[in-house]
């Protein structure tokens, strides 16, 4: 008897419209464009867009790895940095381009190990790791470009090449994208580890049971990773000629984009290089098309976010209908639990750091422990320490948002815009915290009706509200009007403005939610198991999204101090603060799969951080320090305080 | 006459190639205790997350006092008084024991949590239990039967109409089952419905006034429990079963594994065991008896604490089931959709996943053409049934998916398979094919070790039979020396006789 020759075979057009519905819209683009501009169809402007989309194709090959295995890797654009960079020095001392090829590979490969070392070996999240290894590699790029006056020339045969020659009609570079996508697809369609990668992004539980070493895989997955993101480097390298600070900025998000383009989402276990080089051609597609209809550049990441937002929601919802099933949320954390022995070990352990880290910055310099300063600190990291408190909401709640500094950047400018219009102050004010409100609102509602994870969705909104914020500026500061101003910098009692007034309420309110609130008790609940919610008949959407309003209450008020410190709406302003924020939580002790978390241990986490904040900036140093500095010591924290959860594991549930 | 409190009528519900129930009907009336009864699988958690609102019945009808409900949510469910203790505890380790009980409901005064009345609510419900334990504790500083207890009073909180109880003294020892039971004798008293869920059965008759027993999602009978003994509730609930697998004696080989003086944390103390090739040893025992806990030892999933674990004469130490695997030993869990399947891979890719190496060729590449072929041959033997091997795993019914499991061990080629309820959810076909497939991969030589509750089917496929309590193998028996009533007796324990 042949079990196997049941014949099942449907034909239907829905499902196969689901799968590659990418595809489908971007030959729907195409044909749009070419109908609607004439300039779009031509071979010049066909070869335009494929020197554009070569070192993107390349980042976003990268990313697929890392998305395939359910991690994910924010830290790509920095090594696009550090690669060119270093091939740059290379090339400069008079290196061969071929070691500069490969310096600049190796660079990625390394950071890329690190990464695995962080989020594999000390099993702390991918997000944070890679968003402190993000800054820290920028930091050191930045500190080694700085030797260079902060600019090298690119010229070399191999990089000349790269940046002229075609074959075939075809740059050189994009050529080489195209076989990196054809290498990226044979490993994971062809290969055993493309195998092994499959099954452990599909389901890790059952990989490991059914043998596989999944640790050491996902590990493997950064490198290959940061190898990918370091070619990707070399590609821009050639592509520019200069290497200059502003080098891979934000290329990380069109990483994302075009992953979550090309897949409808960012499904682990199942996005392919096929995706990448859909994704990639759609965004690129439309990058070129804004160009020729004179959209200005400025706009490239807002679309990039609102893109990457529709194709998670569209993905939500086919998902929904298909009977696809998902097994992993999207970059599953494991702290592993902890002995209460551990976590008081490790309480312990972060305030002798604080108060350490203290102690070194008085000594180094004298000015750091005076009253003068102290007010300083204060008002310096009041924004953080209002937007740490919702951040410990939404961790404690498993509602993780990592969109607060990109918010609090479109929320000031959304103000500042108001004003200039002529909108009284106070209402201009009020329309900044609504639209702060708004963003929340939307990804509230996206995370609770589709049951997206809402760190997915709040990364979009990272990218998109920071563009926006880009966007509506033209890259440019507005200033606020200094009657708020002054009101926000008028010492009111012993030195002290209104910010700390603003703190102590931010840290009062959290108190009486999670205390004294039913929320409260909701938030540890939907966080620690939200099975146990389910059963005692309370919904989760309707809870997630209450809980989003409440955190976009807390970025507003940051947004205030912020607008009221700096005297204007930079759509810069708020950079790194969802990892300051994220970072003080985790290290003030909560657990990144949420249900615990104490508000005295965030206010720790904050101390350290604004410490670490205020002491760099009274050293003088420069950006670049400055962020190697501040990358390294956070994940040292990190570090610091995941030691004990695997060295102490708890003894009593497995 | 007054209606039944809770009355359910002709309730089915279908899974993908299962029917979980079929066609049930059951009335519970006012201070009485219905007991339900069961084998695994027989429909018992079915109905329960029905009645509590989990999940909808295909078909049938729900009254509560006479009028038709609906049980959408369990919200619903709660508001028509149906409170539940499930067999996995549901409590918030971080939290109190007041902040427990109160989840969801929690008393507010000018919309803040009113604490002290939620102290006082959670402290009359742990009084009415006969519980002395502070409400402001961490659930995470309490024991077991503690949390077991304060699960109950959580359920009590709620001041239910109807009670359900599923196998509620699972982790209690004799002396908090008393609390439980006066409880119960006292909620009797004051007019709730209780259905209690047990496999204890010296408990269902001490206890309950009527019984159901259910077997493949149909109920068999409904009675007074007067007149009943163990013995008879025994032959209800595993009925003739038609598809009962014919055991011819095998022969056993030689060691292939031994465990000795093994621990793991408070659940598993002093288990020494041989399992030889060309046999099919048996481990069964009552709920949280240890049983899944030494299957997941000897299969790597966890690490023992101390006591060696020897495989074909080589003293193993397993960190992982990567370790195990390379020792030649393999875990199958009763977690098939989380912990077994991969389920958005094909039949194929689920076959070879484990043996990967097998099939390496240049270049780290798969050979594709025996990888097919492999894996179609593998699953024909274990009489897979899929359109093709291309087919998403997700897609088979759970008998298939199990099948293609064990394919996936036979074809790596294990020397030691541990099958943890390898027949749960399973559809009663597909059953019989899974011990006909065990008993001819050890009369190949394999050592098998199927650790289940279910009686009838430890005592149809093995050769040796271990029982658990408590965390300790406290007895071994044979198919031939323990019938269905010795071995439940063993398996119930000693006060239980």
């Amino acid at each position: 008897m042949n079990a196997l020759a049941l014949p099942q075979r449907s034909r239907a057009l829905a499902p196969l419209l689901t799968r590659n519905a990418m595809i489908v819209a971007a030959v729907a683009l195409i044909v749009a464009f070419v109908i609607t501009s004439p300039v779009f169809g031509t071979p010049a402007n066909a070869a335009n867009i494929l020197r554009q989309s070569a070192s993107v194709l390349v980042l976003g090959l990268a990313m697929t790895l890392v998305v395939l295995i359910g991690g994910i890797d924010l830290s790509v654009g920095s090594v696009v940095l550090a690669s060119a960079t270093f091939s740059g020095i290379v090339l400069a001392i008079g290196g061969h381009p071929a070691i500069a090829v490969v310096a600049g590979i190796g660079v990625g490969a390394l950071v890329g190990l690190v990464n695995a070392i962080l989020v594999e070996g000390l099993r702390i999240s991918p997000v944070i790791v890679t968003l402190g290894s993000m800054i820290a590699v920028r930091g050191l790029a930045l500190i080694a470009l700085g030797r260079f006056n902060s600019w090298v020339e690119i010229k070399g045969p191999i990089f000349d090449d790269l940046a002229r020659r075609t074959v075939a009609g075809i740059p050189l570079d994009a050529l080489v994208a195209i076989l990196m996508a054809l290498l990226v697809a044979f490993v994971l369609k062809r290969t055993t580890l493309g195998r092994a990668w499959h099954a452990v992004g599909d389901a890790p539980v059952a990989a490991r049971l059914a043998g596989l070493r999944v640790r050491r895989l996902r590990g493997l997955a950064y490198v290959g990773c940061g190898a990918l993101a370091g070619l990707a480097g070399v590609l821009v390298a050639a592509r520019t000629g200069l290497i200059s600070p502003s080098v891979g900025m934000g290329l990380e998000f069109f990483a994302i984009a075009v992953v979550a383009l090309g897949a409808g989402g960012l499904p682990a276990g199942r996005v392919s290089a096929l995706h990448a080089v859909v994704g990639t051609l759609i965004l690129m597609m439309i990058f070129n098309y804004m160009t020729i209809r004179g959209v200005p550049g400025t706009w490239q990441t807002t679309v990039t976010g609102l893109l990457l937002l529709a194709a998670m929601v569209a993905g939500g919802i086919l998902n929904r209908r298909s009977s696809e099933v998902s097994t992993g949320e999207a970059f599953r954390d494991e702290y592993a639990e902890m002995s209460p022995a551990g976590a008081r070990l490790a309480r312990s352990a972060v305030l002798g750091a604080t108060v350490l880290l203290a102690l070194v910055f008085a000594f180094v310099n004298p000015r750091f422990a005076t009253l003068a300063n102290l007010f300083a600190l204060v008002e310096q990291n009041g924004t953080l320490a209002i937007i740490a408190v919702g951040a410990m909401l939404g961790i404690v709640s498993r509602t993780v948002d990592i969109a607060p500094g990109s918010v609090v950047a479109l929320g000031a400018v959304v103000a500042a815009l108001a004003a200039k219009a002529g909108v009284p102050v106070p209402l201009a004010l009020l329309v900044g915290i609504l639209a702060c409100i708004a963003v929340y609102g939307l990804n509230g509602l996206i995370v609770g009706g589709l049951r997206l994870d809402p760190l997915i969705v709040t990364l979009a909104a990272w990218i998109w509200a920071r563009g926006l914020a880009v966007s509506l500026t033209g890259a440019t500061t507005l200033s606020f009007d200094m009657g708020f101003v002054g009101f926000m910098n008028r010492p009111l009692f012993a030195g002290f403005t209104l910010v700390p007034i603003v703190i102590a309420g931010a840290f009062f309110a959290g108190w009486i939610i999670l205390a004294r609130l039913p929320l409260g008790l909701r938030i540890y609940a939907v966080g620690g198991d939200p099975r146990m919610l389910r059963q005692a008949g309370v919904g989760e959407g309707r809870l997630k999204l209450v809980i989003l309003l409440v955190m976009s209450l807390y970025t507003a008020a940051g947004m205030l101090v912020m607008l009221g410190r700096l005297g204007a709406a930079a759509p810069t302003a708020g950079f790194g603060l969802e990892l300051d924020a994220i970072v003080a939580v985790i290290i003030g002790g909560a657990s990144f799969r949420g249900g615990t978390g104490r508000l005295r241990d965030t206010a720790i986490g904050v101390a350290f951080l604004a410490i670490l904040n205020n002491g760099l900036s009274g050293l003088q140093m420069g950006d670049a320090q400055f962020f190697l500095i501040k990358g390294t010591l956070i994940l040292a924290a990190l570090t610091l305080r995941a030691l004990p959860a695997i060295l102490m594991p708890r003894g009593a549930t497995r | 006459m007054s209606p039944p409190v809770l009355e359910i009528s002709g309730l089915s519900k279908r899974f993908p190639g299962v029917v979980a129930l079929d066609d049930v009907s059951i009335s519970l009336e006012a201070g009485a205790v219905h007991g339900l009864v069961g084998q695994n699988g027989a429909g018992k958690s079915t109905l329960i997350n029905i009645l509590s609102g989990m999940y909808g019945a295909d078909e049938g009808s729900i009254r509560i006092d006479g009028r038709p409900v609906e049980l959408r949510d369990t919200r619903q469910a709660l508001a028509h008084g149906i409170a539940t203790v499930y067999q996995e505890l549901s409590l918030l380790p971080n939290l109190g024991i007041a902040e427990n009980l109160a989840l969801g409901r929690e008393p507010r005064r000018l919309g803040l949590v009113d604490r002290g009345a939620m102290r006082d609510r959670a402290r009359a419900a742990l009084d009415r239990l006969g519980l002395a334990l502070d409400p402001d504790t961490p659930v995470s500083r309490l024991s077991l039967a503690e949390k077991q207890l304060v699960e109950i009073a959580k359920a009590l909180a709620n001041a239910p109409r109807i009670l359900i109880l599923d196998e509620p003294t699972a982790p209690l020892g004799s002396a908090e089952s008393e609390l439980l039971f006066a409880a119960i004798a006292r909620m009797k008293a004051e007019g709730v419905a209780i259905l209690y869920v047990s496999h204890r059965f010296a408990e269902v008759l001490a206890l309950c006034d009527v019984a159901t027993v259910l077997r493949n999602g149909r109920r068999i009978v409904t009675t007074p429990l007067a007149g009943w003994t163990e013995s008879r509730l025994t032959d209800a609930m595993i009925g003739a079963r038609s598809e009962r697998f014919e055991r011819r004696p095998r022969p056993a080989g030689e060691e292939a594994l031994t465990l000795s003086g093994v621990t793991w944390r408070h659940r598993l103390s002093g288990i020494d065991l041989v399992a030889r090739r060309g046999e099919i040893l048996g481990i069964t025992g009552l709920l949280g008896a240890g049983q899944n806990e030494l299957g997941r030892l000897i299969g790597g999933d966890i690490v023992a604490d101390s006591g060696t674990l020897n495989v074909r004469g080589r003293v193993q130490r397993f960190g992982s089931p990567a370790d195990a695997v390379q020792a030649g030993v393999c875990l199958l869990t009763e977690e098939r959709k989380a912990e077994g399947i991969l389920p958005n891979l094909s039949l194929r890719e689920n076959i070879a996943i484990a043996s990967l190496k097998d099939r390496r060729g240049p270049f780290g590449t798969v050979r594709s053409g025996p990888e097919r072929t492999e894996a179609k041959r593998e699953a024909e033997a274990f009489g897979v049934v899929a359109a093709s091997v291309e087919t998403p795993i997700r897609s088979l019914s759970g008998g298939n998916q199990q099948k293609a499991l064990v394919a996936r061990w036979h074809l790596a080629d294990m020397e030691v398979f541990v099958l943890i309820e390898p027949t749960r959810g399973v559809d009663v076909g597909a059953r019989a094919d899974i011990y006909r497939r065990l008993d001819e991969m050890a009369r190949d030589g394999k050592a098998i070790i199927v650790i289940s509750s279910d009686l009838v089917e430890v005592l149809a496929v093995c050769d040796r039979i271990l029982v658990m309590r408590a965390g300790r193998i406290a007895a071994e028996t044979t198919p031939e020396a323990a019938g269905e009533d010795a071995l439940n007796l063993l398996v119930q324990g000693v006060e239980a006789a």
